[in-house]
Order: structure tokens, then sequence, then C-alpha cells
């Protein structure tokens, strides 16, 4: 039930209010039982634990992916994210939804790893061109309002490049609203930063990626 | 109403107006400001098609590709390595300690037996570390160290200085200069003015004081002997502890500790018609002391005043 509502939640729209309203009723149907989760998680129970990954994999491959660009670094990321997660449930306080206090150990496993890591083997990063040929459409537009579809496969390949080449704590987030549609006091939550940064990162990462759509237009 | 906002101010909050953060009041007045100014309008377009083109790209896997199949899998890895690290915590291997608790009472007794057979050797070590003034071991110690307040010399022995210096040297064996008293016997003043005649037994320390020193009584050219009052006894006692010398010194100039015997004599010369007692402090020191020589124009002594030091092994 609970990985059914955050699936859904993921796959929702991003636009404005209305992800803001999902997620908080969404949020708040699982407080309960991600207290109850991390409770039998906390006593060992493994039928719980195994829960627990499948709510969240998902959600922290795909953020590994967009971090770090690469699958097999994604899902050995993902692997340690987990292992993180258990070894330091314990001290979990509910200071967020479990889902934020993830992403925070998603994104420090990632800043760790993409600062040698990308100097390393940058040549062997997935090329959106190969990730979209092999893959085709990779997210179902059926959700996608109509006014929304105006983005193309090349304008997007091209904001993809742009955003690949910002700073990583811009980039980060940029996808964590724009792909997680995370608020922005999840996101400071996330990065560990005041809610002001956030804004202010987004703001100059889309300035950025702005430029690239004006030079795309002429 | 409606507020009226400029570009400056929308643009501050195109941003969050596109991710919906802004207040309802900041809504509203954005929203009317994107009316009529095509120029922010165009703005919020292009950072809502960024989000699209993002969106668009993202590489998350689907739900029935073969990646999703693989990310699927990430929590049997990851369960069976949380596994792993139960079994191998330290929590874990505690626990396992306890599962079978007829081991307990064994162990526990085995750990109480083990701590008191520990502190009694602990005990038995510390008692034997106390080494005993009259064991073997003190004894061949202080034999091994000549001059020690243990042992001290007794200055006649030619043969022990001789292995304290080191070397044979027959004009120099035996040479071991005497304690020198420092304060000139200024305890003996307070001794009463009767004829006395006695020894002290003592040993000078290589730091120039007397330890276990012992009141002789003894006769002297057949005469019996005096005996001393309680008080003599006492101002006696007195005054030898509070007398200090200059350590005997070996040849080679180390201080040892000697044994001394001093005999000391009192006598009261009389002389008319003005009879006068001269009272000469007796010295520790091995010199014999005369009367100054005024004192002897003055007034010739019938008796000389005597003191004898001598140093007996």
């Amino acid at each position: 039930m609970g990985s059914r509502t955050v699936l859904n939640f993921m796959q929702t729209p991003i636009s404005g209010g209305l992800v803001k309203n999902a997620g908080a009723v969404a949020w708040s149907e699982v407080d309960t039982q991600e207290a109850a989760l991390i409770a039998r998680c906390n006593t060992g129970d493994e039928a719980a634990c195994a829960d627990l990954v499948s709510i969240h994999q998902r959600m922290v491959y795909s953020l590994a992916l967009h971090l770090l660009g690469d699958r097999d670094e994604a899902l050995d990321l993902s692997q340690e994210v987990f292992l993180r997660v258990f070894r330091t449930l314990s001290s979990f306080r509910g200071q967020s939804a479990l889902r934020t206090w993830i992403y925070r150990i998603v994104i420090n496993q990632a800043r760790n790893r993409q600062r040698w890591w990308r100097r390393r083997h940058r040549s062997s990063q997935v090329s959106l061109d190969d990730h979209l040929q092999q893959f085709g459409d990779v997210e179902s537009k059926t959700d996608v309002l109509p006014d929304r579809q105006l983005a193309s496969k090349e304008t997007s390949v091209r904001i993809w490049q742009a955003l690949d080449r910002l700073p990583f704590d811009q980039r980060t987030a940029l996808i964590l609203r724009e792909v997680d549609g995370l608020r922005y006091d999840e996101i400071a939550f996330s990065l560990g930063v005041a809610v002001g940064t956030v804004k202010s990162r987004l703001t100059r990462a889309r300035q950025t990626l702005r430029a690239e759509l004006l030079g795309l237009r002429t | 109403m409606i507020p009226y906002v400029g570009c400056e101010y929308a643009r501050e909050h195109l941003d969050a107006f596109v991710d919906g953060e802004l207040s309802v009041d900041e809504q509203v007045a954005v929203e009317s400001h994107l009316r009529w100014c095509r120029t922010c309008a165009a703005r919020v377009e292009d950072v809502q098609l960024i989000g699209d083109s993002i969106r668009l790209g993202s590489l998350a896997p689907r739900a029935d590709d073969e990646e999703a199949q693989t990310v699927r899998h990430v929590h049997s890895s990851v369960l069976i390595r949380v596994r792993a690290e139960e079994e191998l915590s330290f929590g874990a291997r505690f626990r396992d300690m306890f599962t079978d608790m007829r081991l307990l009472w064994p162990a526990l007794g085995a750990t109480s037996a083990v701590t008191v057979g520990l502190a009694l050797a602990l005990s038995v070590l510390h008692s034997t570390t106390l080494e005993r003034p009259e064991s073997l071991a003190t004894m061949i110690d202080s034999l091994a160290e000549p001059g020690g307040e243990r042992n001290p010399l007794m200055p006649g022995n030619s043969a022990r200085v001789d292995r304290l210096i080191g070397y044979v040297d027959s004009d120099r064996a035996g040479g071991i200069s005497m304690p020198r008293a420092l304060d000139d016997g200024a305890g003996f003043e307070s001794i009463p003015e009767e004829d006395a005649t006695f020894a002290v037994a003592a040993v000078v320390s290589r730091d120039g004081r007397i330890a276990n020193y012992e009141l002789l009584n003894s006769e002297r050219s057949g005469r019996k002997a005096h005996n001393l009052h309680a008080n003599d006894v006492e101002m006696l006692d007195a005054a030898v502890r509070q007398s200090r010398f200059a350590p005997a010194q070996t040849p080679v100039g180390r201080a040892v500790a000697v044994n001394m015997v001093w005999l000391i004599v009192m006598t009261t010369v009389q002389t008319p018609p003005e009879p006068r007692v001269i009272r000469v402090p007796p010295s520790v020191a091995p010199v014999n002391r005369v009367p100054p020589a005024e004192s002897i124009e003055e007034a010739p002594l019938k008796r000389s005043d005597l003191l004898e030091t001598s140093t007996t092994a």
C-alpha cells in the first residue's frame, strides 16, 4: 500500500500546487505507516527491511542515476545508500519524512562519489541519445498536460547536456525540484542548506539553462 | 484589490511562482503582472519549458523494462548484506552467547575463580616486595655497600676501606677523614657543672647526622662510674641530636657513614682566691682543646680541662 502511494506520487506530473497537495496528502497518509515500518526495521524485522527497500529503491536509483549518469554506479550507490539507511535508521528521529531523509543520504553519497568518479569515468557516462535510442521515450506522456508538450527531444537533450555541466549543488537542486518534485524546504533539508540558498541555486541553474534555450532558438 | 507589481518584483518571484512556493497574495500579484507583461510571461514559459525538458529526458527506468528489473534486485542484494552485517555484528554475537543459558553459571563461576586467583597472586606479590630489615637479602645488600647507614665503616678497618676505594694503597689505607663538628658542641652548654665521665657510641651518617647513638656508663682510671641524673641524660640526648657534622670521607672524596665512640670527661677547675669554673663545652671533633692563653695567664689551672675524644672501632 505504501509503495503504491509513493510510486504514484513519483509519476505525478510536477506542476505547481497540484504536486504540493498530492505530496502533502500522501505524506500525511504514510506518516504512521512509516513510523511502524521504521520501528519494525529497528527490531531487525527482515520483512520490514524488504518493504522499506521496495518502497524507496526506485526513487533512490533514479536520483543516483540522474546525479551520477551511470547505471552501474547508480546501482552500486543504491546499495550503499540502503546499507547506510539501515545502519543509521535507529538515529532517525522523524525530523523530516523518511523519503527526504533518504534523499539526503543519496545526495551525500553521490557527492562523495561524483568528485572523483566524474573525472575518471566521464567517457563511460550514459549518453542521453544512446539512452533514448535504447529505451525510446523514457517517460509515459499520458499524464503530461497538453500545454507542457512543447518540449522536444532535441531540446531535452540540449537541456540535459547543459544540466550536466552545472555545478553539483545546482544540478541536484534542480533535479530534486523538477524530477522528484520536492518542495523548497525538503530540498533544503536534503542538501543541508537554507531555503534561501535553494532559491538562489535554482534561479542560477535556470538562468544558465535559459541561456542554452535561447541559444537553441537562434 | 489586486496590487500592482513591476517587472523587477515579478522576476524575483518567477521561479517561486512556477514552483508554487509563493503565498496566495504574491501568487495573485505575479499572475496579474503576467497578464500584461509579455517579457515576464515569456520568462515563465521558458522556466516551464526547462522543467518539461528535464522531465522528458529523465533517465528514470520504466516499470516494465529490463533496468527496472535490475533495480528490483537491489533490495535482495541489500538484504543479503544487511543480514551478513547483522550476523557479524557484536550485538548479534553477544546475544548468541546467551542463547544457551546452561553455560551461564559455569562461565560466571570460572570468571569469579579467575578473579579471586588474580587477587591472591597480586596480594602475594605485594607482600613479598616489602623487604624485612633482618632478612638475608637486606644483609647482603648492606654488606655489598660498605659505608652506608646500615653498614657503617670502622675507621681502623683498612681492608674495608681498600675495597671501598677500589685499589690498595698502603699509605692511604684506612685514611678516612673523621667527621668534623660544625656547631662546636653548643648543646653541651646546658649540662650541669659537675664532674662527669661518660661515653657515647653513635653512627655518623653520610649526611652528617647522628644515628643509633647510645650512652655508655664507664669507669676511668679505676674511679667509679658517674651516675647521671635523668635530667642530665635528657640534656645530653638533646645535645647529641642537635649536633651536626661534616660527614666522613674516603680518600677519593666519597661520604661514608662511620661508627664513632666519644669518651667525654668533664672536670671542674677551681683557682684561689677567686674560684672560677671554666666549663669547656665538649667538642665532638677529634681535637684536644686547650684553654685560651689569657685564661692561663690570669689563673693557672690546677686541673686541666680535659676532653678526650677517641675513635674506636
